[in-house]
């Protein structure tokens, strides 16, 4: 997706150009993990500031990416470490995520029935209106659904890879694939096959 | 089994293998309710344009996500700037 940063040039490149390369990558990950997003920004400063002071440490063993996630884990960690309250609030409250039109009633039924979608897979693949509508749908999404989504659908990620990627659980993985699941499919239905 | 525990399996089913269990409530659910029949149409037809798709358009698609706010990359950019002035 993004060009790679190699270890001669992270000693000598501007490290403006980090933040235009990897900026919204690191905060998307952030917003992985929690809500706040102008702590997840700040944590994304910090990284970069961090990455500058140890840049002698990047061994090109890994990829620079890699290495710039590695250091906003740490970050991350710190700051439930500083935030205890915060901690408790943070990711494990998703798990009893409130959505504002829950998919389904009390009695496990569908709140709205899905309709039938008349769609040639072909056409869809073509057109980039389709494409465009796909991505306002997971710009809608919540971050920490949207992030987990498209590491699973656009990256193919093994949901193994994508525990160890968050710390999260495999079955956290698969309610958030679940719900994501359901929201492009509403989102889906509503701005291209009504 | 009911609507939400059928789509939370035809989910979980692209991540693993359901247990036999699973797969015949599924199946005798599937049978007769028409709206999880959908949800297991539309999942597989996203399932298969997403994988069908051109890389560039995938690109496009995974690319618009989060985006730094301007203010946050200036002022990203303003810190490491005097990083580097720094000896």
């Amino acid at each position: 997706m993004t060009m790679e940063v190699t270890e001669e040039q992270v000693q000598s490149q501007d490290p403006a150009e980090w933040v235009d390369l990897y900026g919204d990558m690191l905060l998307s990950y952030a917003l992985s993990r929690m809500r706040d997003r102008d702590i997840a920004e700040d944590l994304v400063q910090e990284t970069f500031l961090v990455a500058w002071k140890t840049r002698d440490n990047f061994a090109g063993r890994s990829l620079f990416s890699t290495w710039l996630v590695s250091i906003l884990r740490h970050k991350i960690a710190d700051h439930y470490r500083r935030d205890t309250s915060r901690a408790t609030q943070a990711y494990d409250a998703w798990e009893d995520w409130q959505e504002t039109e829950p998919p389904f009633s009390k009695t496990g039924k569908w709140s709205l029935s899905p309709k039938s979608w008349s769609a040639s897979p072909e056409e869809l693949l073509e057109n980039r209106e389709f494409w465009k509508v796909v991505a306002g749908c997971l710009g809608d999404m919540p971050a920490h659904l949207a992030y987990v989504f498209r590491l699973r659908e656009f990256k193919s990620a093994k949901t193994k890879d994508i525990c160890s990627l968050l710390d999260i659980s495999t079955s956290n993985v698969s309610v958030r694939l679940h719900r994501a699941r359901l929201l492009i499919r509403k989102c889906l239905e509503e701005k291209w096959f009504a | 089994m009911d609507c939400k525990k059928a789509t939370r399996l035809l989910s979980d089913a692209e991540e693993r293998e359901l247990t036999a269990r699973e797969r015949f409530g599924l199946r005798f659910h599937v049978l007769i309710c028409t709206a999880c029949r959908r949800f297991q149409s539309q999942l597989q037809l996203l399932r298969h344009l997403l994988s069908h798709a051109t890389p560039k358009m995938l690109a496009s698609v995974y690319a618009s996500g989060v985006r730094l706010s301007d203010s946050r990359r200036q002022k990203i950019k303003d810190l490491l700037w005097q990083a580097t002035q720094e000896p």
